[in-house]
């Protein structure tokens, strides 16, 4: 009879036990101000990666913004403390997006010069006669190729870029003139996208397989807890690479995955980099919801050279060149006619040295 | 002893105070009150009859109190099958769930929404001493946090289990069987955020061994033949694989240069118990046998899940599935 006793309440106890998950699954934040301050200082501070390499004191931002926030205050008072403290930051991975605003810090290439001109590029470079293939604009200049492509967003797919490094890598003999010297490709004003776009890109001119960055991910929640490195590696994509005199052109409104590409092409022997510094953006950003419904992203792993160091803040050219004045008004790209100089230079020298 | 008077002796025996039994002394004897109560349907002395001679008849509680009790004893003194006839049959269904969850690693929000669920399975039954199912079930459905209007999480949730049980006691009067033995219990979650993008799939993955335990109880109704059961089982060791800290990636493959997804899958995971995963599922079921020894079989599972590394989840789902078994 006990156990008849002891099996009865066991199952009456389950049955009370069942459905009652609502008192283990709590919300931990309610869709009130304080709320949904504290819910974002906490998950930045447990994920965003570039704390001790930026130098930023946290503890001292909440100090800062928490007694800006009380319950009931305007959404949009909230947005711009909420704002105001992602700003520190400096990072254009971090953005808060409310219905009616987007905050972010774009520092990182509105303090620098801008170096492209789009219209001069369009009017004066590629002119009536280039070609659009998928997302890249693309024609040859004083027998060098010219692609221009402005977004790591615009997907294309393999067949497209082995098409492109086949056309300017052809050694066809025309009355005794090869057609190209080599390689100019324009990423300026390009803000990134896909690291799949980049990589599938630079897998064109990998000379072999390579390494040339370490990721690390954040694995705990204090400011420097990360894995060990993790090596990524290129190497030759596609049925063609492209191994003549490469030149990337670079603005600081590169940024994200356009970063990524400039650092990994850095690493190729025949490629060089010219114009300015990127504008960086060297860690993942992960997005989080807040319980008020806005949504906001920040990085979440650093990205280093082989050589061990951050990309956060950007690549530095092999070759710094700036738009002069003089050529801005002229309605010249400095940094083109250096590349195409350049190239042209080589090109010589390669010709003589064979000779 | 009658199943009746078991029931009420027992509610008797542990409540100092029947609720329904407004007016009478504290200190009247349990077998005192068995026969009062085994006198309310002669007697005409149920609460429910205003002017009765010992129930008031005025709480809407007392009378739903009542109502439940009445019920249930009916139930149970229905007559029961004796017999546990062997089997195999295989189920299918389909059903509705309503799951929730909690998931430190991808958002500081708790989710909730809804589901279609289909199931199937294979139970069988050799002998009257032993029982074996596999159980399958597919969710997919849509979730939102509790902020938003709009559903921003994909959700898919696979189950599969497989039990082997043994009758260990037969009680009330061998009419109600006890079975105890032990299960494999496999469980992935799928979530896709759709408004995030680097971390917008979070997948995980539980494997578990568990003991296991089933009531079966059958019995005819309106000269219906019924099958009622409730089972549960409750994880002791777990090999939990969840995505890393700080991404939803698992662990063992954010080195895409590797190729070794068997290894990096059990890289990923870890072996766990009760103190850091908690996983508890309970079943109701009712069957209904048709002419041709076929079952309708209408279920109820509650099921939750608590796991603390390397970030707090809980994900909890209530599921109804209406099916149908088919032996061979």
């Amino acid at each position: 009879m006990k156990l008849v006793n002891g099996f009865l309440i066991a199952v009456i106890s389950l049955l009370a036990f069942a459905a009652c998950e609502e008192a283990f699954i709590r919300e931990e934040y309610e869709d009130n101000a304080v709320d949904v301050f504290n819910s974002m200082w906490t998950t930045v501070d447990e994920n965003y990666s570039f704390f001790d390499f930026k130098g930023i004191d946290w503890d001292a931002v909440y100090d800062a913004n928490r007694p800006r926030v009380e319950n009931g205050m305007r959404r949009d008072s909230l947005f711009n403390v909420l704002a105001d403290m992602l700003f520190v930051l400096r990072d254009g991975h971090v953005n808060l997006q409310a219905g009616f605003d987007l905050s972010r810090n774009w520092d990182w290439y509105l303090d620098f010069p801008q170096n492209f001109n789009f219209t001069v590029i369009e009017r004066n470079y590629l002119a009536d006669d280039y070609e659009i293939t998928g997302p890249f604009l693309h024609r040859a200049i004083d027998s060098v190729g010219y692609i221009y492509y402005e977004s790591f967003e615009d997907d294309f797919s393999e067949s497209i870029v082995d098409y492109l490094v086949t056309l300017y890598a052809s050694r066809i003999v025309d009355d005794d003139t090869l057609i190209f010297k080599g390689l100019i490709i324009d990423v300026r004003d390009n803000g990134g996208g896909s690291l799949n776009n980049a990589n599938t890109l630079a897998s064109r001119f990998a000379d072999e397989r390579r390494h040339v960055q370490n990721w690390q991910y954040k694995n705990g929640p204090g400011h420097n807890d990360f894995t060990e490195p993790v090596k990524k590696f290129i190497e030759p994509g596609g049925n063609f690479q492209y191994n003549g005199p490469v030149v990337v052109l670079t603005n600081r409104s590169c940024y994200s995955a356009t970063n990524f590409f400039v650092q990994i092409m850095k690493n190729f022997p025949n490629v060089v980099v010219m114009g300015d510094s990127t504008g960086g953006g060297g860690g993942l950003p992960i997005n989080r919801e807040l319980p008020n419904g806005w949504t906001y992203r920040f990085s979440s792993t650093v990205t280093t050279t082989v050589a061990g160091e951050n990309i956060e803040d950007g690549v530095a050219p092999d070759i710094r060149v700036d738009i002069t004045e003089e050529d801005e008004q002229a309605g010249r790209d400095t940094i083109l006619e250096e590349a195409l100089e350049l190239i042209c230079r080589v090109f010589d020298e390669q010709t003589n040295g064979g000779a | 002893m009658n199943i009746r008077s078991f029931f009420v002796r027992y509610w008797y025996e542990k409540s100092p105070q029947p609720p329904f039994l407004k007016g009478e002394s504290k200190n009247v004897n349990s077998f005192s009150r068995i026969k009062t109560l085994d006198n309310f349907k002669n007697e005409s002395n149920s609460p429910l009859e205003k002017g009765g001679r010992r129930g008031t008849g005025k709480g809407d509680l007392k009378k739903l109190t009542y109502y439940c009790l009445v019920v249930t004893i009916t139930l149970l003194s229905v007559n029961p099958i004796q017999a546990q006839e062997k089997f195999r049959s295989f189920n299918i269904g389909a059903g509705y769930t309503l799951p929730k969850f909690f998931d430190r690693s991808s958002s500081s929000l708790r989710y909730q929404g809804h589901a279609v669920s289909a199931t199937g399975g294979f139970h069988f039954r050799e002998d009257s001493s032993t029982m074996q199912h596999i159980d399958l079930r597919f969710d997919y459905g849509q979730m939102s946090a509790f902020a938003f209007e709009f559903a921003d999480v994909e959700y898919v949730r696979v189950e599969g289990n497989y039990s082997y049980q043994k009758r260990i006691r037969d009680i009330w009067q061998n009419r109600l069987h006890w079975f105890v033995g032990g299960s494999i219990n496999s469980l992935y979650n799928l979530w896709i955020f759709s408004n995030y993008s680097n971390n917008s799939v979070n997948t995980s993955l539980y494997v578990s061994i568990s003991p296991a335990t089933t009531l079966v109880y059958s019995f005819t109704l309106w000269n219906r033949k019924f099958r009622a059961s409730y089972s549960a089982y409750l994880p002791l060791l777990t090999f939990a694989v969840r995505p890393s800290y700080g991404t939803t990636r698992l662990p063992g493959f954010l080195d895409d240069e590797r190729d070794e997804p068997v290894a990096q899958f059990f890289e990923s995971g870890s072996l766990t118990s009760l103190n850091k995963f908690f996983r508890y599922s309970n079943t109701w079921s009712l069957e209904y046998f048709l002419s041709n020894r076929n079952r309708l079989r209408l279920t109820y599972e509650w099921n939750y899940l608590r796991y603390s590394e390397p970030r707090l989840v809980q994900a909890a789902s209530h599921n109804i599935v209406i099916g149908t078994m088919f032996n061979f």
